[in-house]
């Protein structure tokens, strides 16, 4: 239940929502007013918010997890990359949590009790990882913030300038955790939640229903305290300005605009897409803000790329990045990403690492919500997945995971509607699709299925085939000239081609046989001459052999009959008699023919295997781990 | 080049299940002397 008291300075209605609320911000004086006993006393005036154009406001009311909540005080705290609003929560069972809301990310969480030491702030490293309620976060910022300001009802007592060390912890599944040492320094507060999505939370009573203050340009204009060029910015949460004109880099935070850096402007680039450009970049209306370019050096040799800041829904940022006319859409991701074995996993995908270096920022032009810092080294660790590439930025104070999405040039005119033609793309860039890939995948599957017809018929065939017509044994004696007769066998259509075989008990030594294949029925018939011998044994401990006991031979286009085989054989005067079995019968389907049918198929894939294998080893050049190195080269030219 | 492979796969395929039906091996020895009228002695043989 709500009580409402008297601002003790102006008399207004002060209304305590929350029971767990010990400040308010008087709505009309803005004295700070805290609950002593059925008191108020008054702290002095609560500083002036800055102007965020954030949607949400005071009395807006959501759902998260099937509970109602309503905004009913915000502390707004600044750090040193820019401004965050902490809403703090009325839900309707009656506790309290808090929302965060920082550039356009948001984040639900709830204080719990811990009864085990956490480390004190001082001892916090980035990436550090911590056990918090049962759960294991890795740290993820460490802020060294204070309260800018605050309005309504809050659960502690807060006043401008207030310090507010602050570590934000995330883990693999996106839960969120939060240690404020505001209070003490050793004995965190601490908040668990998650990060959400600002339209899952079905708003009602958001700002957009009341009227935003629209920064006017006169409000914002300015003069570069470098050149003089006039500047304007458009965004009121803007941190950092740069100068077209002279590569300044200036701190807009204050009204008072400060130098904070001088960029080279021999390192200036004219940007593809102009400062203020609108476009609508997969179903998202996106404004282009900022623009910088960055390095890295490797192997002393400097690259550099673009990067662009877009505004999206609800205050998103989004980055458009460019190297070599490789275009990438990156994003924040509201999680940790867990790292092992050289690979991230996130969305259930292995993302193999690809490279790692320091990363610097050059030039910058436009607006940017955080203070932007020339030559501040950044650690960056890139993994892919193409056409995703997830991206580990690590500074001394900030932990951040990016993924990227590559995009192909016919996106990014349609999104900007470009009369310009980009630049058309170099080289393999690290998460660009295998264009040979899906080809390869179609020509496989394909394979496979040709595979699996072809067994299927020669099963078939092996399980149809029918017995041998004809199967007798014959004797045959060095100097016995007079031809041995097999049984009749009969035809009973005409066949394409007929098998005779003969397995001939030989043993170091050979027979030839003249064959003679009649039709009794029309006195045709057809002969051929075979020769067969096997010769084996031991040479200086080692066994060889030569020939084989078995030999086949095809007869091709019988008429049906009656069919009888004479056969002549010439031995060696001095070989024992020699005892062959004839088989005749119809040839079955040949593990031969299906041994080369494989082959040919097999020739498609190799050849796709090879040509999508070609692009990720251009792919991977450009790595820390490339598929060929400069040594393979050389062996291979030797 | 998957619609080409189609093409020759089931070409391969359709020329593959026709020589196995027939017995047909790339590497079968065959016979080449030609069907022949046996003389008398040879007539004499095989009508016994």
């Amino acid at each position: 239940m709500g009580r409402t008291a008297r601002c003790p300075s102006c008399g207004a209605a002060v209304e305590f929502k929350s029971v767990v609320s010990i400040l308010a911000v008087c709505d009309y004086c803005q004295s700070t007013l805290v609950r002593e006993g059925k008191e108020l006393a008054n702290l002095g005036k609560m500083a002036a918010l800055v102007e965020d154009r954030s949607p949400l406001q005071r009395g807006a009311a959501g759902r998260w997890q099937g509970r109602r909540f309503a905004l009913i005080g915000r502390i707004q705290l600044r750090w040193e990359q820019g401004l965050w609003n902490e809403w703090h929560l009325l839900f309707d069972d009656g506790k309290s949590g808090w929302l965060s809301e920082s550039g356009g990310e948001y984040v639900i969480s709830e204080p719990v009790w811990q009864p085990d030491a956490l480390p004190p702030f001082a001892e916090l490293r980035v990436g550090q990882s911590l056990v918090v309620a049962g759960h294991a976060y890795s740290i993820t910022n460490l802020l060294a913030a204070e309260c800018v300001a605050g309005e309504g009802e809050l659960p502690f007592k807060v006043s401008s300038g207030y310090p507010a060390p602050v570590a934000d912890m995330r883990d693999e599944a996106g839960r969120f955790a939060t240690l404020d040492y505001s209070d003490d320094a050793v004995r965190p507060l601490i908040f668990v939640g998650a990060g959400v999505a600002f339209a899952s939370l079905g708003w009602s009573n958001l700002r957009q229903g009341t009227a935003i203050a629209e920064p006017t340009v006169k409000a914002r204009a300015f003069n570069c305290p470098s050149c003089a060029a006039p500047l304007a910015v458009g965004h009121e949460k803007i941190e950092t300005v740069g100068c077209p004109s002279c590569g300044a880099v200036l701190d807009t935070s204050n009204e008072t605009v400060q130098l904070l850096a001088q960029a080279d402007l021999d390192l200036k680039v004219e940007p593809l897409l102009a400062l203020g450009a609108r476009g609508s970049l997969r179903g998202e209306a996106v404004e282009v803000i900022g623009f910088m370019r960055r390095r890295m050096t490797a192997d002393g040799v400097d690259y550099r790329w673009s990067e662009y800041v877009l505004l999206g829904r609800d205050a998103r940022l989004l980055w458009l990045t460019e190297y070599d006319g490789h275009w990438n859409l990156a994003w924040v991701l509201p999680r940790a990403v867990r790292v092992a074995g050289g690979a991230a996993v996130y969305d259930k995908e292995d993302f193999k690492h690809f490279q790692s270096y320091q990363a610097y920022v050059d030039y910058v032009v436009g607006e940017f919500p955080w203070r932007v810092r020339l030559d501040e080294a950044a650690q960056v660790e890139d993994y892919v997945a193409p056409p995703r590439l997830l991206s580990r930025e690590t500074t001394a104070s900030e932990a951040t995971w990016t993924v990227a999405e590559y995009m192909e040039q016919e996106e990014l005119q349609q999104a900007f509607k470009l009369k310009v033609q980009p630049q058309a793309p170099t080289g393999v860039y690290a998460n660009q699709p295998n264009p040979h890939d899906a080809s390869h995948r179609r020509v496989c599957g394909r394979f496979w299925k040709l595979l699996a017809a072809a067994l299927a018929v020669h099963a078939a065939l092996l399980m149809g085939a029918r017995g041998p017509l004809l199967e007798e044994a014959l004797v045959f004696k060095p100097g016995d000239d007079e031809p041995r007769l097999t049984h009749e066998f009969r035809l009973a259509a005409p066949v394409s081609r007929l098998e005779i075989e003969h397995e001939a008990d030989l043993d170091n030594n050979w027979i030839s046989l003249g064959l003679t294949l009649a039709n009794k029925d029309t006195g045709e018939a057809w002969q051929a001459a075979r020769e067969i011998s096997r010769y084996e044994g031991v040479d200086d401990g080692e066994s060889w052999s030569e020939g084989s006991r078995s030999d086949a031979v095809v007869f091709t286009a019988l008429p049906a009959g009656n069919y009888v085989l004479a056969e002549e054989a010439d031995l060696a005067a001095n070989s024992r008699p020699v005892r062959t079995q004839v088989r005749v019968s119809k040839p079955g389907p040949r593990w031969s023919s299906l041994f080369m049918l494989l082959g040919a198929l097999a020739l498609f894939p190799i050849y796709t295997r090879v040509r999508r294998g070609s692009f990720e080893v251009k792919r991977w050049a450009e790595s820390d781990h490339p598929l060929v190195t400069a040594s393979d080269d050389s062996d291979s030219d030797d | 080049m998957p619609r080409f492979y189609l093409i020759f796969g089931i070409l391969a395929l359709s020329m593959f299940s026709y020589a196995q039906y027939n017995g047909a091996g790339l590497f079968d020895d065959v016979a080449a002397a030609p069907a022949t009228r046996p003389g008398a002695a040879g007539h004499s043989t095989f009508h016994k």
